[in-house]
């Protein structure tokens, strides 16, 4: 397997072995050159040496004189032959090496040297007086030189093998600087591949590149952490939406079983009473007046929710026609008072009237604030039971400027958990299911919804049993902020 | 120049061998000539005791056989000087030459001649027998046709001449040292 702890010992042991043979050879040719070139020196110089102890032999004629000096050469086993010859180039004085069988040139040879491929031929004059009076002519063999340069070869054999082996052990050792965060990073990559888990860090180690890397893959790491917890927002996000939606949906159900209901009792008790007065024929009067009385009733309550569920929609889609014009909240108060008062003796409930004279005028349609006060009137006359008291009240405000309506009850109040949800669309107090009371659950939605078109708000604070009070404000000044009251629409 | 290489062609050829007949093979005197002009050159004289002139004096006391052969190397150079032949009449004259040939015509007058030059460093050449024991430094004689010479190494040495190992080598007898006798 091509690991890249191997290649990379590979690579330096074969870097490290070429450079090692390189400089052993160029080292080798040096060897050859000093070696063949000291050789010639010093053979150059014992060829002088004898040259001029023959001097005086070549001077008296005394060959034999010369030749016993020759004989001392044989101190030298490298010299193959010496050869002296006199001042006309014949043949003087020879000295050759036992085993040499090699021809004394008769005639003395070319002064210089000559390397041969086992010897050297080294030619020198001999002076004496500054005049030559002869030649001295040296064979000398290369064993000598070959064995030094073959051992010189083993040596470097042994030289490259110890340096191929420490580049190893060395390399064996160092290459885990580079290759052990490698190895991490790998261990670390197939971790968060396995395991999923973006959380994991890379250690930032090794060398430049690798140390990069590791921060590029961190980087990554924290992409996709990041990509995930955007993924899971959205999908947080889009559960609530859903259930929101499911909310609306449910709540959309409710108020058509709500509203079928409320629909369905009117109708019921109007066909019961018509089916009264057509197979009864002869009721009295009075009882026929009353029971259309009761059928009346029930239309104008059928007609009300219709019309209600007319407004709010209309409210909502907004094709309703805003009539405004500068008004009184107090005359919008004193009309509504005045149009509800028998409702309220008829259930035996006083109405107190408590406006703030000098209200500042408001652009608004007063039709649509008389349906916010009368739903409100309403309302607490239903929840009050008889002998109780309404109490109407108008405010000015300063700051921000405006006109506050509160309407005061003496009635059953409203649980705490239901305050908030009370003008919501559809949403019916628990006990005005479970007292049956009539109204349609959108009333207070269509308070709201008029009240946020002109930038203001309603709330309501209740003490169970002790009553409700019921508030709005309108600003003088429309903010320009809210146009169409969106509140309402979600 | 030429009685140069005159004097080489008798030293190459025929080993010295020098034959009284022969009209045309050099002459006893001829190698004896080229033999004392080799001698000088294996001869250290003292420092300081050169002529001023550069020049190598030859003296020749008594009279030759045949003097020619020496007149032929008269104006050589030796090293690194002019050698002159001077055909000396008395032995005082010798004092100041470098080299001196004693004939053997001088025999008789030979102590004298000797204790003149004592102490000066003046190489003396003879061709007679008996001449280097007593005192000529370097004497030649025949042996077998073939010129030789012997050294009396002391009577150099009390000169204060050197005489190179080379011609002591070659030499048939030197006197004067522990190496005495052939």
């Amino acid at each position: 397997m091509r690991t890249l702890k191997r290649e990379l010992i590979l690579v330096n042991i074969v870097t490290t072995g070429a450079a090692v043979l390189v400089s052993l050879a160029l080292m080798f040719s040096v060897e050859l050159r000093t070696g063949k070139e000291s050789l010639a020196q010093d053979m150059t110089i014992k060829a002088d040496i004898i040259g001029n102890q023959c001097t005086a032999a070549l001077a008296f004629s005394a060959p034999w004189d010369a030749e016993e000096i020759l004989t001392a050469l044989r101190a030298d086993g490298q010299i193959v032959y010496a050869a002296v010859y006199d001042r006309n180039g014949s043949l003087f004085a020879a000295y050759r090496r036992r085993e040499g069988p090699a021809d004394i040139p008769r005639r003395a040879p070319e002064k210089g040297r000559t390397f041969g491929s086992d010897h050297l031929d080294l030619t020198r004059p001999i002076v004496l007086d500054r005049e030559q009076v002869g030649t001295i002519s040296i064979r000398v063999g290369l064993e000598r030189l070959r064995e030094a340069l073959l051992k010189y070869m083993t040596v470097s054999a042994a030289v490259l093998v110890v340096a191929l082996l420490a580049a190893w052990t060395v390399l064996s050792r160092l290459q885990r600087t580079v290759t052990a965060p490698v190895t991490d990073l790998v261990r670390l990559m197939e971790g968060v591949t396995r395991d999923k888990d973006f959380s994991r860090r890379a250690e930032r180690s090794g060398p430049e590149e690798l140390a990069s890397l590791s921060t590029s893959f961190n980087e990554m790491l924290t992409a996709i952490q990041s990509r995930d917890r955007d993924l899971e927002r959205s999908l947080t996000e889009l559960q609530e939406a859903y259930g929101k939606l499911k909310d609306l949906d449910r709540l959309k159900s409710d108020f058509i079983s709500t509203v079928s209901h409320e629909f369905r009792t009117p109708v019921t008790s109007i066909k019961a009473f018509v089916g009264i007065l057509s197979m009864k024929p002869n009721l009295t009067e009075e009882r026929k007046k009353r029971i259309l009385a009761t059928i009346n009733d029930e239309s104008d309550r059928l007609t009300r929710l219709i019309n209600d569920l007319l407004d709010l929609s209309r409210i909502e889609s907004g094709v309703i026609q805003w009539r405004d014009q500068d008004m009184d909240m107090n005359e919008v108060v004193r009309a509504v008072i005045s149009e509800i008062l028998p409702l309220a003796q008829n259930k035996d409930i006083s109405i107190e009237e408590r406006t703030w004279e000098g209200l500042p005028l408001i652009l608004a349609d007063s039709d649509r604030l008389k349906q916010v006060v009368v739903n409100l009137m309403s309302n607490a006359i239903k929840f009050t039971p008889a002998g109780g008291l309404i109490t109407v009240e108008t405010f000015r405000r300063d700051s921000p400027a405006g006109v506050a309506v509160s309407i005061t009850d003496t009635g059953s109040g409203i649980l705490a958990e239901d305050l908030n949800r009370i003008f919501e669309k559809f949403h019916r107090t628990r006990s005005a299911l479970t007292n049956a009371v009539e109204g349609t659950g959108i009333g207070l939605t269509i308070c709201r919804s008029i009240v946020e078109h002109y930038g203001g708000s309603i709330w309501a604070t209740s003490e169970h049993e002790k009553g409700s009070i019921f508030t709005f404000f309108l600003p003088q000044v429309r903010p320009p902020a809210i146009p169409e009251s969106p509140g309402s629409q979600g | 120049m030429h009685g140069l290489c005159a004097l080489a062609l008798v030293i190459a050829e025929g080993n010295v061998a020098v034959t009284a007949a022969g009209q045309e093979a050099p002459g006893e005197y001829d190698v004896k000539a080229a033999f004392v002009y080799n001698f000088i050159k294996f001869v250290t004289w003292p420092s300081g005791e050169e002529p001023a002139e550069g020049a190598m004096q030859l003296c020749i006391l008594g009279d030759l056989p045949d003097a020619a052969p020496f007149d032929d190397i008269d104006g050589q150079e030796i090293m690194g000087k002019r050698l002159h032949i001077v055909h000396l009449r008395e032995p005082l004259e010798a004092r100041n030459c470098q080299a001196l040939f004693l004939s053997s015509s001088l025999s008789r007058r030979l102590p004298d001649t000797l204790e003149l030059l004592r102490g000066r460093p003046v190489l003396t050449i003879g061709d007679t027998n008996g001449y280097a024991q007593r005192g000529v430094m370097i004497n030649m004689y025949l042996e077998n046709k073939r010129v030789r010479f012997e050294i009396n190494a002391e009577s150099a040495g009390l000169a204060g001449l050197r005489i190179s190992t080379k011609l002591l080598s070659l030499a048939g007898t030197v006197y004067g040292t522990e190496r005495t006798g052939k």
